[in-house]
Order: structure tokens, then sequence, then C-alpha cells
């Protein structure tokens, strides 16, 4: 079947099977290989793209889905070969190592920013939940978030990377409350 | 890895995609958010012929009508999670919509797709159980209401037959001094609940708890209410002390499966903390000593 979306904002019309993911798509199908396949399930959050300004996991849509959408990459999010602020908030704490989880970490945290669910480090890992990291540890990767977030895009390298940050296991109630007023439409 | 071949449609109307997921002839499944079923696909847990997307059908959003919120199947986690309306109407589901899956999931699942599919350890099964109401059943004989009791039948089983789908759902409002309550216990923080507990309590104007339900999500073949623990609750209050024996009480209660993550006992012992702790803060809202 023939899928026209707005791709990293130019016009796109791909041939594909209806049975394809999107991520299979994108990457396949549009060369886009930004998008990172890990689990394939739903889990990790490597495949995470912006679908109408709406983050996802790629793996779980089907190509069909997004026909008509504007679907965004962290490719997607470079202005004119410079990096999305976050990207460089990314380098400078040190939020990077292998690169895998990146794209799909940059991605979930540009919307957390922008739904106005980054403004503690809990509030940062609430929305980071679902993107998994298995070498840099996460602690660099809420710094580098905050930084973005305050406006600064070092955390002053690796020395200046927040300490801490191991794995949270999860027990809680109703934690903070999301702030009001925001709502996604259907 | 990827989802085996199948055939994909995206009708207009309910009376189209009621005809669709009708046919006969082969495995038609309707999608909603896609968020279980296209895993699912992706493991070979689900080998649809037919998929029906529901996309384009009028059954998003919600009203007040009725000391009841009708909320259409297509409203999803995250509307839940994020509309300061729902929060208003309904804490509890707000609450307990922050811990299903993770944000990236939240923003695509659906309610009605999340009841349909029924998995034991749902929070919004536990959700909807506790609030009570009716589950709306459309089916090319027309539409059927269920109570929501009535509505979960088991291990992924539910009153939805073949070729009918869930339309929306029709949520009790609890009375003036409700509180609401909700725990849960995860080995990680998007991980499926290993136990979670969803609690309403109502109070008279001396503080005195006049009714409270109790539901449970992880310890079951499908979301529990436990009307004992309810009537324990009516009979000696919320204190402290009370809430250890309504701990110790959902314990003996529950009959959890182990996995090998998490033994039965734990899981058990995971319901029981998580059901006095929930029980408490609804207990505690209700009286106006939290928001």
């Amino acid at each position: 079947m023939i899928v026209e979306l707005t791709l990293n904002g130019s016009p796109a019309r791909l041939e594909v099977p209806a049975h394809w993911t999107l991520l299979r798509m994108l990457r396949d199908a549009a060369g886009r290989t930004d998008a990172k396949h890990g689990c394939g399930e739903g889990v990790c959050g490597a495949c995470a793209v912006l679908v109408d300004d709406v983050a996802v996991n790629s793996c779980s849509l089907l190509a069909p889905q997004v026909d008509g959408a504007s679907v965004e990459t962290v490719a997607g999010l470079a202005r004119e070969g410079e990096m999305h602020p976050l990207q460089e908030a990314m380098l400078g704490s040190g939020g990077v190592q292998c690169g895998f989880c990146t794209p799909g970490m940059v991605i979930s945290a540009v919307e957390a920013i922008r739904l106005g669910a980054a403004g503690s480090d809990e509030e940062i890992r609430h929305s980071l939940a679902g993107n998994l990291c298995r070498c840099t540890g996460y602690g660099k990767i809420v710094a580098a978030v905050a930084a973005h977030r305050d406006g600064s895009a070092a955390a002053g390298g690796f020395a200046g990377a927040a300490p801490g940050g191991a794995d949270r296991t999860e027990a809680g109630g109703e934690g903070a409350a999301p702030a009001p007023g925001v709502g996604i439409g259907p | 890895m990827y989802p085996r071949p199948f055939e994909y449609v995206r009708p207009h109307t309910t009376a189209d995609a009621l005809e669709a997921i009708g046919a006969v002839d082969r495995e038609a499944r309707p999608i909603a958010g896609g968020q279980s079923l296209v895993p699912m696909m992706s493991l070979g847990l689900a080998t649809p012929d037919l998929l029906v997307d529901l996309a384009e059908l009028p059954l998003a959003g919600f009203e007040r009508a009725n000391g009841t919120v009708k909320l259409g199947a297509l409203t999803r986690h995250r509307e839940l999670e994020r509309s300061a309306e729902l929060a208003e109407l309904l804490p509890l589901a707000s609450a307990a919509a922050r811990y299903i899956g993770n944000p990236r999931v939240r923003n695509r699942g659906t309610l009605g797709g999340s009841l349909s599919h029924a998995d034991p350890a749902s929070e919004l099964g536990a959700v909807a159980l506790t609030y009570g109401g009716f589950a709306v059943i459309e089916g090319a004989e027309g539409e059927r209401s269920v109570a929501i009791r009535d509505f979960f039948q088991g291990f992924f089983a539910t009153a939805v037959g073949p070729g009918e789908l869930l339309t929306r759902i029709e949520l009790e409002l609890p009375p003036p001094g409700t509180g609401h309550g909700f725990y849960e216990v995860a080995n990680r923080a998007d991980d499926f609940a290993t136990a979670a507990a969803t609690a309403l309590v109502t109070v008279d104007d001396s503080g005195a708890c006049t009714e409270a339900r109790l539901a449970l999500a992880g310890v079951g073949d499908r979301p529990l209410r436990l009307e004992r623990v309810e009537e324990m609750c009516r009979a000696d209050g919320l204190e402290q002390d009370a809430l250890e024996r309504i701990g110790e009480a959902v314990i003996e209660t529950v009959e959890p499966e182990g996995d090998p993550f998490t033994s039965a006992d734990y899981r058990a012992r995971a319901a029981g903390a998580c059901a006095a702790r929930a029980l408490g803060s609804a207990w505690r809202r209700a009286r106006g000593e939290h928001r």
C-alpha cells in the first residue's frame, strides 16, 4: 500500500506492505536508521519518534496508521546542521555512551519538556520510563534533560554530571501531580 | 520480530467496523492504540488475518451525565492522566493512569483497548471496578449494557463477544465526601504491576467511614473487588491499627499465582501493602487531611 506522510518536514510517499510497522517503514523504506530497532515489542524506547508531535514507540505502530501524519525522527530535530539544544546537552553532560538509546531518549525528553513534565529529576525519570539505557546509566541523561530545561546546553561535562542515578525500583502512589490544563486530543 | 502479513482496513463508521470484525471466514481483530496488540503480533502471540483500525470512529472523549461520566472507548490513557477536568471528575482514574506502561504507551493506548484486552494486571480494570457502572457493547444486533462487575470474565476474557465492540463505559460518580487512593508495586517503573490497589472511601460529616471500595489488580485472573475488606473498613474505620488488620485480611484473601520473578507469597504481601496504603490515602483525602 501507499503511505503518504510528512517525514522530518518533507512530504514522503512510501510503498510498503500493510503489515509493516512504522519502525520497519522508517528504516527499510525511508532509510531513516536513526530510529533504532531494539526490542521490537514496545519495552525499550529506542525506536521512539514523534507522530503529530506525540512521542510513540514506532515498533508498536503499523505503517498504515501514520498515513497522513507528520513523523519526526531524532534527525529531524536538527536545524540547518545545528543539533537540537537537548542533543548538545546530552553531549555536554556525558549522557551518551554507545548511543543506541539516545535517539529515543531525546525524543521522549523533547516531548516531556514541551508538556512541562520535566520540572524535577523525579518528573524527568517518570517521563523517561520505558527508555532503557544499558551503558552510561541514567544519572547523566537526567542531568542533560535538566540542563536543557534550565537553558544551559552543558552541565559541566562528565565531572559536572549529577551523582547517583541508579535504577529505581518503582513502588509508589499517586506521586507528583501532572501539570494542570495540558491535554492531548484524541 | 515483525508481525505476520494481514489485511488492513480503516472504516469510518461503527456499522462498517462491526461488519468487518464480524467476518466469519477469517480472524478479524479490532485495533485501537495497538499498544498490546502490535507487540503481541510482533511476538507471534496474535496472528489476525484482518485488522480493523478503529481510529476514525467517533468514540473518543468524555462527558458528565446523570451522576456518571461517559468515557468513549478511544479515550487515550494520556488524556486520563493529563486532563484537568477528568482529574477533577475521576481522580482515581487519573492517579492510576500514570502507572500504565510508559509515556509512549500512554500516548497511544486507549481505555477501551485496555479493558477489552483484560490483562489481569491492568490498572484501569481495577479503576472501573472500583467506580462501578456499565460497559456499553455494540454488535450487529445493536447496543447492550453490561454491569462492570460482570464485564471481566477471566484471564484476558470479557463480556465482549465475537463481532462486538466495547464502545464506551459509564462510571458512577461517587458521592461528596469521597476520597481516592492508588498504590502500585512493580519490579521496574514501567513494568506490569506485581500488585496494585484502587480505593474510594466516603465519610460522613463526623469523619466516619460510610462506604469503602477496594479493588486489586495483578493478583487474580481478573481485577477483584474485596467486599469483605470493604465491610471491615465500614465497621472498624481506617486508622493505622485497622489498616494493619486490613492488610493482613487481604493477604489471607487473595490467591495469586507466582512467576519466576515474583513468588505467590510476595505478590500477596504486596497486595496487602497496596490495599492498606490505597485505603489509607483515600481515607485521609476524604477527611480533608491531604489532597
